[in-house]
This record gives structure tokens, C-alpha cells and sequence, in this order.
């Protein structure tokens, strides 16, 4: 899925100014901004009030991170959130890096530094976006399922 | 926290994944992906590229025009930062560059791609690969910059006549 009719793909720009507006009018995304700058955008990142996230009480704070890479045969993406008070935190990668979980697994970091890994569920041929409001709206409940 | 359905009205939806497309798409795979009728998705569909948005393949895909996008970033470059700002960019993009010849002791990217040959592990691969995104985003952003340079004052110019406009300033 390379570059089509032209040399400038506008793509992932627009995915990234897409989340960044969605995580702007969400409750509890709080400071959303661009990395490394909003004219040189990679990924987009915020920082979460759980509480309000969530709708419910929860300690400490969080941070979510999305990037994406539409430069290969297919999208990739990486979806993380992370606890620091904490140490701890899980992701969505969606990359070459774990072939033994398939395309897309879900990663757990825990405070002792160790990680553990999942396949996750995909959805063939889904539009990148799509991908995000669907793993967005499930960190809810894999906080609940996880046992840290 | 609201779904994309409840917070988002059926044109948003269309519009957001329309306008995030890598490759053409019919209206009925937009119309899935949106969540929404397929007569509804062609409807916002064919609006967008009434307005210049999209383009329509002869196969009846549609796609994102890159040439418009890519004059719309140049658009808001240019009527959103002064050119202080895009020189500081400029001058920040070869700091990450210079960054990444000393981390990974190498004089290009290309070089950097190349070292993904050799016996590296899992993690140092995935570190590698990122840097050489980030590296190619950021090439092509001071690329971006520089044409929105060439042409600032020209541009500028343009809307000396106009008196103070919201329009123009959040550069659509």
C-alpha cells in the first residue's frame, strides 16, 4: 500500500489529526498534542484522568499513545497505554515483530519489567481509523480483565 | 466513554474515513467501514469530491486527491505559523536527525536501513524500524516546509487586503 497517484500520501496525517481530534472531545484526555511537533507529527499522545476516562474511580494517572505506519504492504499501528505511577501499561502492536502471535498482539508490561504477549483479535482488510475507535473503545475492558 | 457511533454523525464517520484512505475504496466498503447505509456513505461520498476532496478512479473507487491535500498543508503551514516557526521546525528536524547519526552511528538513513541486514534482536529491529519512519516523516516534512518557505510571501501577500479573517487564520 504504497503511494498512489503522486509522490505525497496524505494518509497518515490525516489519521494521526483524526485521533487527535477524537481524543480532544473525549472526557478525561486531557493535554493531547502531537510528537515530536505538530508540524512534524508521528504519533499523538495524551494524558488520561482514569476517573473521568472511565466513569468510575481509579488510582493514578495514565497516558495513551497512537501511531501509525501506512508505508508498507498493509497498515501498521501501535496503541498503548501506560500507568507510570504505577509501572505498568499494555499496547496493541500491530507489526512484523512477533510473527509467532500473528498479526496483531497484545502486549502487557508489568512493574517488574517483565512482558507478556497475546494474539489479538483482528479484523481483515479494516480501515486504520476504524481500527482505532475499535481498540480505543476496548481499553475499558481490558483494564477490568487484567489482573496486575 | 461514548462510541464512535453515539459521538459522530453518519457525514463525520464517511468523512473520517474517507479522507484517510491509503488506497481507492468503493462507496460500499467506506459505507461498512463508516458504519452507515451504503446510499448514505455514496451521498457524503460524491459531496467530497463535489468539494474537491476525493477523487473517483475509473473503476468507481474513491480516494483521497493528494495534490489537494498536499496544498492544504502548505495552506496551513503557511497562514498558521510565521516563518520564525517553520525555520525553528527546520532547525529542530536536523537536531532528530543528527540525533539518530549518533545513536545509531550512521552518516544517512539509507545507511540505517541497511544495518537492518546485519544480526540485530527482535527489539533492536523494532527500534531501528521506528527511527527509520520517524527519519522518513521527518525528511519529507522539511521538504513540506521549505516549498511552503518558497512561496510564503507569495502567499502572504495574497491576503494582505483582507481584513482580519477566522477563515483564513485556522487555514481550513
Amino acid at each position: 500500500m504504497g503511494p498512489i497517484l503522486g509522490v505525497w500520501s496524505p494518509s497518515e496525517r490525516n489519521l494521526l489529526e483524526r485521533v487527535h481530534d477524537r481524543l480532544v472531545r473525549t472526557a478525561g484526555c486531557e493535554r493531547v498534542r502531537y510528537v515530536p511537533s505538530r508540524i512534524d507529527a508521528n504519533e499523538v499522545v495524551c494524558a488520561v484522568d482514569p476517573t473521568v476516562f472511565l466513569g468510575r474511580s481509579s488510582d493514578g494517572s495514565a497516558r495513551l499513545r497512537v501511531e501509525f505506519d501506512l508505508t508498507g504492504d498493509r497498515p501498521h499501528y501501535w496503541i498503548q497505554w501506560w500507568e507510570p505511577e504505577l509501572e505498568h501499561g499494555f499496547g496493541w502492536h500491530c507489526d512484523e515483530t512477533e510473527p509467532e502471535y500473528g498479526p496483531v498482539h497484545f502486549q502487557v508490561e508489568y512493574p517488574d519489567g517483565s512482558t507478556e504477549r497475546e494474539s489479538a483479535p483482528t479484523v481483515e482488510d479494516e480501515q486504520p481509523y476504524r481500527t482505532f475507535e475499535r481498540r480505543f473503545g476496548a481499553i475499558e475492558s481490558r483494564l477490568d480483565d487484567l489482573d496486575w | 466513554m461514548e462510541t464512535w457511533s453515539d459521538s459522530t454523525t453518519a457525514r463525520e464517520r464517511v468523512e473520517t474515513i474517507a479522507t484517510t484512505l491509503s488506497r481507492p475504496r468503493t462507496a460500499n466498503w467506506v459505507a461498512d467501514q463508516a458504519d452507515v447505509k451504503w446510499d448514505t456513505a455514496k451521498k457524503y461520498l460524491d459531496e467530497l469530491v463535489e468539494s474537491g476532496e476525493l477523487l473517483v478512479t475509473d473503476s468507481g473507487e474513491y480516494v483521497p486527491d493528494p495534490t489537494r491535500a498536499y496544498f492544504d498543508r502548505l495552506r496551513e503551514l503557511i497562514l498558521t505559523n510565521d516563518r520564525e516557526s517553520l525555520r525553528g521546525e527546520l532547525a529542530a528536524i536536523a537536531d532528530r536527525i543528527d540525533s539518530w547519526k549518533r545513536e545509531y552511528d550512521v552518516d544517512s538513513r539509507d545507511e540505517l536501513e541497511q544495518s537492518l541486514a546485519s544480526d540485530l534482536g527482535p527489539d533492536a529491529v523494532r527500534d531501528r524500524r521506528r527511527a527509520i519512519r520517524r527519519w522518513e516523516t521527518s525528511e519529507r516534512t522539511r521538504e513540506t516546509i521549505a516549498a511552503a518557505l518558497a512561496i510564503y510571501d507569495d502567499v502572504t501577500t495574497l491576503t494582505d487586503e483582507i481584513p482580519e479573517s477566522a477563515t483564513l487564520e485556522t487555514a481550513g
